[in-house]
């Protein structure tokens, strides 16, 4: 059996982590999740997966800062970055691009457009 | 000896060639000027030199010795600032279109028609002495060498001949057109002519005199030294009753007179051709007064040698030296010297006057009351009133010196006149370098000067010839004050008598001249015209007025800035404006720029030219040239308006404006953060069910096991919206003030124990413990108990939701403080506790603290807190809160009490 691809989930809404880990386990992938920026930076070099969905409006460190910090980590050079923003503002998209997302997905989307992004990078 | 007839013969034709020599200057000014030379400015301001001079300072140095140079250094010490000053005053002059010294400091002042009238009465009355004196020099001195005697006896025939000749002169070449403005480039190269002429004839005698009747130098000094006679000549202190005292006066009195004189007012600035004469002038000038004043000295010892017996005055050494010696062409030769220095001074000043009292007084006089008449005529008339002016002057002199026979009286008046010229210096110069400066103090300073002037210079002179009054006023003072007396007013002795009324004229002058100006507010005019003076704007487009300035009419102008400023402004503008207009006058250059400035404040600067040179150019603003320049500039108008009116006011609501909007600016951030939030806030419970629907509505095989948790949890989050929905409308109704509240009179325990009964189910799930303290007494307050109760559900909430699962029991306690006035409530519990930092943070909106314990998001819409102290405010209570994290949390409420009834 061929290796899993790993996702892992950065978002502090509860609902949406369990929302999210169950649609992506059904799809055959790797899944870690974590509900603060903190714990997700300890999870990334635990887990080493090939793309991140992350919240943008986290307390302590936010989904900008989050993928800020896993830019400048060589050996996370190829994972990918999702951002999921509950804001659609082209500020916000700016922002994360400048910081290092490599797309973005504006709550509320569907399972539909969510699973096609990510097949999108991860195949 | 030469026949008289011959010596007549040669006047006339010194005289034909005056007329020569003018009518060519004329006549070349067309085409090549002649005197556009510095050497010929330089030469006519020797003007300066008069026939006083050419006899005089022989005169004075054989009585008064080294004295009589005094009047000289002051214009030599001057000299350094010529540049400076004299550049200064001829542009203030071309710009202005100065005619006279008068309309000088009556432009600078406001353009004020009372100053200039009694300028001109001022000047009127000291320049006809002098003009006398000059004309009683050439009297005398033709009559000598006509007849031939020593004393030259009155003959009045000579001069009127005289004065018939220069009146015919200076009407020829003096008054060649009615404008305002005398260049006569014809008679100032007459002037010019004149000052070499003057210069040579002295030179020539003196030469004569040195070494033809004396042997050189050292002849006359070695006879003199034995004759005892050198001493008083060279002791300058002795040389006057003052001593150094007077020498400073009169140094000062000539530097001053030198520009002041209106003759060499006139010939500095108005006949001036070019600004950059002045500089060489500048050093032409010392050289000239270095040469006529170099061997007075020596000829002055010449005469008291040789005419130790004789009686005469010694101011006609001069003319006596070649008539004793039997040579009677150099003694003409002499004459004219004499003749050209009074003529030059006669000439110019005769002008310079009757300018003044033709465009001050006659002209405005006479021209009034030609109303009726054609412009032709009316032109004829003015130019009529210039001729008729030049004879009145000489003819005053003439009468004068009539009237006043006396040789001794005419000098000294000469030299009055002089401290009375200067009475113009505070108002002149401080005119060209004081803003402050106004009319009233020139007037009071012009005023008491004058009468200090007269007090003390002219009053005793007339007295002391008997002409009026008692001789006891000079010994005893004026009404027997001893302060009053002319001579030694307010107890100052010692001075000669020219500096002692020169010291106290000018300074009370000075004192009221500042005084006066520092105590009363000048008119805008004058504001205006001060800047004009003082700055010297070189952007100032005086050609753009040149041409057409005289072609329009009030009522052009009129109707022009009415269309901008309305009737009310426009009349008010031209109210404050000190010249009266009506309708078909035609407006002067300053009314206009006048305008222009009034316009500007409304239109703005560049409009408002734009406006007026259409005027000027006489072509009609358009209909839509006009529309466009209303529209660019309504703004402007509106908004200076409002500035005249209300500035100060207007500041002040510029300020609270400021302050509004930037708390308007706070608010507007506030609100889009908070619409921000709300937005996310409600984004997210929707994706969790959208996300969770989608994945049972598609694929319910796959999520079997999962399915209960996915609609518990789509329940949870469909609540969490509606609360959310529920909590931010009622935000901002507190917000907003929109609430109907319903207060009464409610009991406390009542409230509380209706919460606790709505929280408890929840709190039996968690065996967490509600414990209410029994009150002592039952408390009234006045309240709205539906929110009040919103309060305590919202807190106990939080209690239960935030408990901590590191703990076996959880409880909420609740105990009570009375007071008098009010009662707090204690609302305690041993749930995780909030950190310190964020203790006030929690009662603003959004602000969610994050679960350190759980490391999830706590569910809630952030507006709990924030609503349940908008509450307690309405109540006019107080909410704190107490905490120490994983240790309990202590919510202290404080809320007035009423009196049982």
């Amino acid at each position: 059996m061929s290796t899993l691809k790993k996702i892992l989930i950065v978002d502090d809404e509860s609902s949406i982590v369990l929302a999210l880990e169950s649609l992506l386990k059904v799809n055959n992938y790797e899944v870690e999740k974590s509900y603060n920026g903190k714990d997700g930076l300890v999870m990334v070099k635990k887990f080493k997966p090939d793309l991140i969905l992350l919240d943008v409006m986290m307390p302590f460190i936010d989904g900008f800062e989050f993928s800020s910090i896993i830019r400048k980590d060589k050996n996370l050079r190829d994972t990918k970055i999702i951002f999921l923003t509950a804001k659609g503002e082209l500020s916000d998209k700016n922002d994360g691009y400048k910081k290092g997302c490599d797309d973005y997905i504006v709550k509320p989307f569907s399972t539909e457009d969510l699973l096609f992004k990510i097949k999108y990078f991860l195949d | 000896m030469i026949p008289v007839w011959v010596i007549i013969l040669i006047c006339l034709a010194y005289l034909a060639l005056l007329f020569w020599i003018a009518y060519y200057g004329d006549k070349k000014s067309a085409t090549k000027s002649i005197i556009n030379t510095p050497l010929i400015y330089a030469l006519s301001l020797t003007t300066y030199c008069t026939a006083w001079t050419f006899y005089g300072s022989v005169g004075k140095a054989s009585t008064a010795g080294i004295s009589f140079l005094a009047t000289y250094l002051g214009p030599i010490m001057l000299c350094p600032l010529w540049v400076l000053l004299f550049k200064k005053i001829i542009k203030i002059c071309k710009r202005e279109k100065i005619s006279s010294i008068s309309d000088f400091i009556a432009t600078r002042y406001g353009k004020d028609k009372f100053l200039g009238n009694l300028i001109t009465v001022m000047i009127f009355l000291f320049m006809i002495p002098y003009i006398s004196i000059q004309l009683r020099a050439i009297s005398t001195t033709f009559n000598i060498l006509i007849r031939n005697t020593t004393e030259g006896a009155i003959s009045n025939e000579t001069a009127l001949v005289v004065v018939g000749l220069m009146s015919v002169f200076i009407i020829l070449f003096g008054t060649r057109n009615q404008s305002t403005i005398q260049r006569n480039e014809g008679m100032v190269a007459v002037i010019a002519f004149e000052a070499i002429f003057k210069l040579i004839a002295f030179l020539t005698v003196s030469f004569y005199v040195i070494f033809f009747i004396f042997n050189g130098f050292e002849d006359i000094f070695s006879q003199a030294a034995e004759q005892n006679m050198l001493s008083a000549i060279n002791d300058i202190e002795q040389s006057l009753e003052g001593g150094y005292w007077d020498w400073l006066m009169l140094i000062l009195l000539s530097f001053l007179v030198f520009i002041l004189l209106p003759r060499q007012f006139h010939l500095i600035a108005l006949e001036n051709k070019d600004e950059n004469h002045v500089k060489t002038a500048s050093w032409i000038f010392p050289l000239y007064l270095f040469a006529i004043t170099l061997f007075v000295v020596p000829i002055a010892i010449a005469g008291k040698l040789f005419f130790l017996d004789s009686t005469f005055s010694p101011d006609i050494y001069l003319l006596h030296f070649p008539m004793q010696t039997g040579n009677n062409l150099l003694a003409t030769l002499v004459f004219l010297g004499g003749f050209a220095a009074a003529t030059g001074m006669i000439i110019v000043e005769t002008i310079a006057v009757s300018t003044m009292l033709s465009n001050n007084i006659i002209i405005p006089i006479v021209v009034g009351r030609l109303k009726g008449f054609k412009t032709s005529k009316i032109q004829k008339f003015i130019l009529f009133c210039k001729r008729i002016s030049i004879p009145i002057v000489l003819f005053s002199a003439y009468i004068y010196m009539l009237i006043i026979g006396d040789d001794y009286i005419l000098v000294e008046i000469g030299l009055i006149s002089f401290v009375g010229i200067v009475q113009l210096a505070p108002s002149f110069f401080g005119g060209m370098f004081w803003k402050t400066a106004n009319k009233n103090g020139t007037v009071a300073g012009l005023v008491v000067g004058f009468i200090i002037w007269y007090f003390t210079l002219l009053y005793p002179t007339f007295i002391s010839s008997g002409l009026i009054g008692d001789m006891a006023i000079l010994s005893e003072g004026l009404f027997g004050y001893s302060a009053l007396k002319p001579y030694a007013f307010l107890g100052l002795e010692g001075l000669n008598k020219i500096s002692h009324g020169f010291f106290w004229s000018i300074g009370f002058n000075l004192i009221f001249y500042v005084l006066g100006s520092l105590a009363t507010l000048p008119k805008g005019i004058e504001l205006q015209q001060a800047n004009k003076f003082i700055t010297l704007m070189d952007d100032f487009d005086s050609n753009r007025f040149r041409n057409k300035y005289n072609q329009i009419q009030f009522n052009q102008l009129y109707e022009l800035i009415i269309k901008f400023l309305g009737a009310e402004t426009t009349n008010r503008a031209i109210k404050k404006y000190d010249k009266t207009y009506k309708n078909y006058d035609i407006v002067d250059i300053g009314f206009i720029d006048y305008m222009e400035n009034i316009l500007s404040d409304y239109i703005g600067n560049i409009s408002a030219r734009i406006v007026i040179s259409k005027l000027l150019n006489e072509e009609p603003l358009s209909r839509n040239e006009l529309v466009k320049i209303l529209e660019e500039t309504k703004e402007a108008i509106s908004y200076s308006k409002q500035l005249e009116i209300k500035s100060e006011e207007l500041v002040e609501i510029q300020k609270s404006l400021v302050l509004t909007n930037k708390k308007l600016k706070e608010i507007d951030n506030l609100k889009d953060e908070f619409i921000l939030t709300i937005s996310h806030e409600l984004r997210t419970p929707i994706t969790a069910i959208r996300l969770l629907s989608e994945m049972l509505f598609k694929n319910p095989n796959q999520y079997k096991l999962q399915s209960t948790e996915f609609l518990k949890t789509i329940v949870q989050e469909s609540e969490r919206l509606s609360n959310l929905i529920d909590d931010t409308l009622l935000h901002e109704q507190l917000e907003l003030g929109n609430i109907d509240w319903e207060f009464q009179d409610c009991y406390i325990d009542q409230i509380i124990s209706n919460t606790i009964k709505t929280v408890s189910p929840i709190a039996e799930k968690l065996n967490l413990l509600i414990k209410n303290e029994t009150l002592e007494e039952m408390v009234l307050v006045y309240a709205d108990s539906t929110h009040l109760e919103r309060v305590f559900i919202n807190i106990f909430t939080n209690a239960i939701k935030f408990y901590d699962p590191n703990k076996n029991n959880h409880f909420i306690h609740i105990t009570y403080l009375l007071n008098k006035e009010d009662i707090q409530i204690i609302i305690e519990d041993n749930g995780i506790g909030i950190a310190k930092e964020n203790h006030q943070k929690i009662f603003n909106t959004f602000v969610q603290i994050q679960d350190e314990i759980l490391r999830t998001k706590p569910k809630g819409s952030g507006l709990g807190l924030s609503i349940v102290s908008k509450i307690i405010q309405r109540h006019n209570g107080t909410i704190a809160v107490e905490s120490r994290l994983k240790k309990y949390t202590k919510f202290l409420i404080t809320l007035p009490r009423i009196k049982s009834l």
